[in-house]
């Protein structure tokens, strides 16, 4: 959607936009062909753009000849980022892999006017979206999943989202070859506090286009792809349950499966085209009481939690959502029930997969605790009755995020996050100023990491006083029920950086898979990094925690499952030690295997 | 501030449950029986949603014959609201539902749907290539001005096939504009000109005067295709001047109709000259502002406002900085001090559209310069404005009269200048103004109607409002008075700027006088325009 913006705002913006200053020297070139990745033909009018990797704003965009050529002159020395997208192509950076593309250095005795640009033929998935009575659907959020790789493992990852037009049609254009997932979500459009209602109502308030001087100037846009702007009401619950109106759609996993786990994969070879239709039919919604987290001597349902602790805040005190990997599909609608306090009432769920997420409190202190349940009935859900567990402690040095992360709460905090073995419930807890924690939890075995992760990592837990049957091991800690912890964290920072160039026979390698291992390789996956190296066979890695590391090159390691010792073992052998100091750069040779 | 107050009414315009019952009217429980109908077509539509004031449940789809029933209603009656995707809501924003009589031996109720139009269409390039990703926006023309208004419609984007569709249109004249969702300005080489798709409206052209407008009919898609050219880019440059030496000076520049960012200019501070990056071809607006000389008494901060059109580069630019003016503005005719807070007066720049700025009221102490006043436009560029009142106030009022020295503000724009800060803006406001509302009796459902208002009082604008897709219509805070009312096709294509035309209408509509606090309600047969 376009923005408005008033000129008075222009002008103010003014203010901060900086004059773009000449670099001195502007010699160099960047130069190649785009071509087809399977019939290598040249490919015209393809959209190349580069972007120095210093500064990713400064894009300069060419389009490519009849011959399939791209030049860009007069560039100063440095490193670019290349990417090309043409019309039945996928959008593609060069020689891309995951998040990784080979950079071109440009600059004396490199040479980057010889750039072979592969482009995959786009494949697509679109598909239409019905309802019970063979009606098109509309807005129908469609999420796309690709199999691929996260943290070293295989893992199906979020690729893309769409929404159905008037006509119940979605796309997925541009896709890459690969194994592919497409899950719909809908609401019943007339069911109760659907959005299609109050975006029909409206409709015609468009029109009433008032006077010669309809000065209203709000400038508001009533927008098919925005919601309609009325105000965040929860509705009052129906007198009567209407059960025509008070149904939902379940999540539907292509084609009629239940899960992502179960869904028919979706395999596309470069320039296929696959249609992938759903039939939505609609079940009564369950409603469910939900008990938020025990706050002993505080009213949750006052809202007390998110006044006096905006650093656990979340609004209402208990929310629930369905979530998919990667993505919030629904925000449910949540309601105070006031005849019972501490409990509120979650409505339109259909059976499956809900993630809930409450704050609360016991003596040790607050904490945000966030659950995934499997819902089949309407059973009420007690997230306070299995808090047993106070944990308190301080974190040494204190983490302070680095400006400008965003870890979706606050990016100004940082946290202390209990994850389970499972990984369907965890405990969140402030990091104050001072370094310290406390917060309640449940029984079990949990995984102790911080928030946001980038930066800052656990180096060692100890316990302090009593262990009172509690347990560490690594980063893992096993509670008991009703147990009362002391926590001492010691904390470093990823400060570092690792630079170095890749070689193979001796010479400088592109597109080679860099791995930085861990010498305790059993650590956490946050401590593995990446990268690809460049045209001149160059890399750099930060931020790196300090330490001893193993470095390793690979030249066709893309489809490893580098988190999995046993997969790594063969290269170690091969790679070269760094030792990686605080605030220091390290320079690394690795050779390709 | 008139959208907000509109948006509460919504809900208490919900329907509640009546518990008025009249046994006199029927032996009762009784069942309401009804069908809903395609206005245009007259086929039954199936699966509509009815929501009904009375009974338990309160809702129902209608079956694959298009009916529906309520049962164990009280005698009486029932109002009743149908939606469904893809049709205008059976009751138009903001107005009641209809109400159908409920006794044993009631006729069904019949509610007829307008559908909306669909306008769609496809953008290549000029070879044929789809361009996926250009915004499409859809807007329509204020009646009677050569300006869009301010209020789009849609804005979507084209997909991979370089295809768009706006569904759910009521009937009526359309324009679409189409861009690049993201300018790229494709070179080769930093001293290159760069190419790129510059703005087009519909069907093709630069700017919006030479816009052909797109009929949409109820019910029926409307096609607009677009074949766009990559042009060379623009550059303007001059010279800002009119401040004084080290002021800090700031040089901006937008689009009248699609702001959406700032582009990057290159201004020499010290020198005042300036050149832009390489833009599309295009009007522009350039807008300066600088602080004044700190040592002088001038305390008004110094604006320019320069539009511009730029089919190839201009320059030699003159950018001049002139004081911006404080304009007073008093309201008359306050009945209570605190509505003052309830009125908002608005001016925005003839011909820039999003350059509006409302008047705010000081408090004394902050305004130790300026004459008393209510409230007060404060640096506003030299310039021709549009002015606005309007009032939230729950004992609504009308304006009676709005002045600037000697001109009538309700005819004639506001011209601001160097001598406009002696002449307050007067406006005269009163209780009780009339409402005006009724429907149209549409001959054909698919084409809409657009209602329009001349009041006799010499000067005074025509009002437009374009009637619901039901034919019904609704003109608030009217002046008492004099009126004439007509009704015309939507899409007769009468042009609402020409005199000619106007008088035309005027004169075969019917008059209507209007006292204070009057509400009327007319139905008005469709005038015969010939074009």
């Amino acid at each position: 959607m376009l923005r408005r913006v008033s000129l008075f705002a222009i002008l103010a913006l003014a203010l901060a936009a900086c004059p773009l200053s000449a670099p001195a020297q502007q010699q160099f070139r960047i130069a190649g062909t785009v071509v087809d990745s399977i019939s290598g033909l040249p490919i015209e009018r393809a959209e190349v753009s580069i972007a120095p990797v210093s500064n990713l704003d400064q894009a300069a965009t060419t389009l490519s000849s009849s011959s399939g050529q791209f030049l860009f002159a007069g560039l100063a020395p440095g490193k670019y980022r290349l990417t090309a997208s043409r019309v039945g192509y996928t959008d593609q950076g060069l020689d891309q892999h995951e998040g990784f593309m080979t950079a071109i250095a440009v600059g004396l005795k490199l040479d980057s006017e010889h750039i072979r640009f592969r482009l995959f033929r786009e494949s697509i998935i679109a598909g239409n979206v019905s309802d019970e009575s063979d009606e098109p659907v509309r807005n129908a959020d469609l999420f796309l999943f690709r199999r691929g790789f996260e943290g070293g493992a295989r893992a199906t990852q979020l690729a893309g989202q769409a929404t159905t037009d008037d006509l119940g049609d979605y796309r997925f254009p541009h896709l890459a070859p690969g194994t592919y997932f497409v899950v719909a979500h809908a609401k019943p459009w007339y069911s109760t506090g659907s959005q299609a209602i109050d975006k029909i109502r409206v409709t015609d308030a468009a029109v009433l286009t008032r006077t010669v001087h309809d000065m209203d100037g709000s400038g508001d846009t009533v927008s098919s792809d925005s919601d309609v702007p009325l105000p965040d009401v929860q509705p009052d619950p129906p007198s009567t349950p209407n059960p025509i109106r008070d149904v939902v759609y379940p999540l539907s996993f292509y084609s009629n499966a239940s899960s992502l786990d179960s869904s028919t994969p979706l395999t596309l070879t470069s320039g296929t085209s696959i249609t992938a239709d759903f039939s939505f039919h609609p079940i009564p919604a369950l409603r469910l009481l939900v008990k938020a987290l025990a706050v002993p001597g505080e009213d949750v349902s006052s809202g007390d939690v998110n006044r006096r602790h905006p650093e656990v805040f979340v609004s209402p005190p208990v929310s629930a959502s369905i979530e998919l990997p990667g993505v919030s599909v629904e925000q449910l609608p949540v309601r105070r029930v006031p005849q019972m306090p501490g409990y509120f009432e979650v409505a339109g769920v259909a059976p499956g997969d809900i993630s809930f997420r409450s704050a609360g409190r016991n003596e040790a202190g607050y904490a945000l605790q966030s659950m995934r349940q499997q819902v089949t009935s309407e059973t009420p859900i007690d997230l306070s009755s299995s808090v047993s567990v106070s944990l308190s402690g301080t974190v040494d040095p204190v983490p302070s995020p680095h400006p400008g992360m965003s870890n979706g709460i606050d990016a100004a905090q940082a946290f202390l996050q209990l994850t389970s073995a499972d990984g369907r419930s965890g405990y969140r807890a402030v990091i104050t100023p001072k370094g310290e924690f406390a917060l309640a939890s449940s029984a079990g075995k949990f995984t102790v990491a911080l928030e946001p992760p980038a930066f800052f990592h656990i180096a060692s837990i100890q316990v302090t006083g009593q262990t009172n049957g509690a347990e560490i091991s690594g980063h893992t800690l096993s509670l008991p029920p009703g147990a009362s912890v002391k926590l001492s964290i010691r904390s470093a920072q990823a400060n570092a950086t690792v630079s170095g160039v890749a070689l193979k026979n001796g010479r400088p390698f592109a597109g080679a898979m860099l791995v930085l291992v861990p010498e305790d390789s059993t650590q956490s996956a946050a401590l593995f990094h990446r990268d690809q190296s460049d045209s001149d066979g160059t890399f750099t890695m930060s931020p790196i925690l300090p330490g001893r590391y193993t470095l390793l090159a690979i030249e066709n390691g893309w489809d490893l499952e580098w988190s999995k010792l046993s997969v790594l073992f063969p290269y170690l052998a091969a790679g070269v030690p760094v030792e990686v100091k605080s605030g220091a750069t390290a320079n690394a040779t690795a050779k390709v295997q | 501030m008139i959208r907000v107050a509109l948006i509460l009414l919504l809900f208490f315009a919900v329907p509640r449950p009546s518990f008025a019952q009249d046994a006199a009217l029927g032996n009762c429980p009784c069942t309401l029986k009804g069908l809903v109908l395609n206005a245009v077509t007259g086929a039954p539509i199936r699966n509509a949603l009815v929501e009904s004031n009375s009974g338990s449940p309160s809702s129902a789809l209608t079956d694959s014959d298009g009916a529906f029933h309520f049962d164990n209603l009280p005698a009486g009656s029932a109002s009743l609201s149908v939606i469904k995707p893809g049709f205008l809501p059976s009751t138009p924003f903001l107005t009641p539902s209809p109400s159908f009589r409920v006794a044993p031996d009631a006729p069904p109720a019949v509610v007829k749907l307008v559908p909306g139009g669909v306008v769609r269409g496809h953008i290549a390039d000029d070879q044929g290539v789809p361009l996926e990703n250009f915004s499409v926006q859809l807007f329509r023309r204020t009646p009677g001005s050569s300006e869009p208004t301010r209020q789009s419609f849609f804005t979507i984007v084209t997909n991979d096939l370089g295809n768009f569709r706006i569904p759910d249109l009521p009937a009526g004249s359309y324009y679409l504009v189409v861009a690049p969702q993201e300018v790229h300005a494709y070179r080769r080489a930093t001293d290159e000109v760069p190419t790129g798709y510059p703005r087009v409206f519909y069907p093709g052209v630069p700017d919006f005067s030479s816009a052909n407008p797109i009929k949409v009919s109820a019910g029926r898609e409307s096609i607009a295709n677009f074949a766009l050219a990559a042009k060379p880019f623009v550059r303007l440059s001059g010279k800002v001047s009119g401040y004084p030496p080290g002021s800090s000076v700031d040089l901006a520049f937008g689009r009248d109709l699609q702001t959406d960012s700032a582009q990057s200019i290159n201004l020499d501070r010290r020198t005042g000259a300036f050149q832009t990056d390489w833009i599309p071809p295009g009007d522009y607006l350039l807008v300066a502002g600088a602080e004044p000389d700190s040592s002088s008494s001038q305390s008004a901060a110094l604006m320019a406002y320069l539009p511009v059109t730029a089919a190839s580069s201009v320059s030699g630019l003159n950018v001049v900085l002139l004081p911006g003016v404080n304009v007073p503005v008093n309201i008359e005719g306050l009945t209570r001090n605190e509505d003052l807070a309830q009125f908002v007066v608005q001016v925005s720049l003839k011909g820039a559209t999003n350059s509006i700025q409302a008047a705010e009221v000081l408090p004394k102490e902050s305004a130790p310069n300026l004459p008393a006043a209510d409230m007060y436009f404060l640096s506003i560029p030299q310039g021709t404005y549009h002015i606005d009142v309007s009032s939230t106030a729950d004992d609504p009022y009308y304006v009676e009269s709005a002045r600037s020295g000697s001109t009538d503000l309700l005819a004639s724009d506001l011209v601001v200048d160097s001598s406009t800060a002696a002449h307050p803006v007067e406006i005269v406001v009163r209780h009780g103004p009339a409402t005006l509302s009724g429907s149209v009796n549409l001959k054909d459902a698919a084409r809409g109607a657009i209602v329009c208002l001349f009041p006799e009082k010499s000067g005074a604008k025509p009002l437009f409002q374009t009637a619901a897709a039901n034919g019904s219509f609704r003109f608030d805070a009217l002046p008492p008075g004099g009126y004439r009312i007509a009704a015309v096709d939507s899409l007769s294509g009468v042009d609402f700027a020409n005199t000619a035309s106007l008088k035309k209408i005027s004169s075969a509509g019917s008059t209507i006088s209007l006292s204070p606090s009057q509400s009327s309600n007319l139905t008005l047969d469709l005038v015969a325009v010939e074009e």
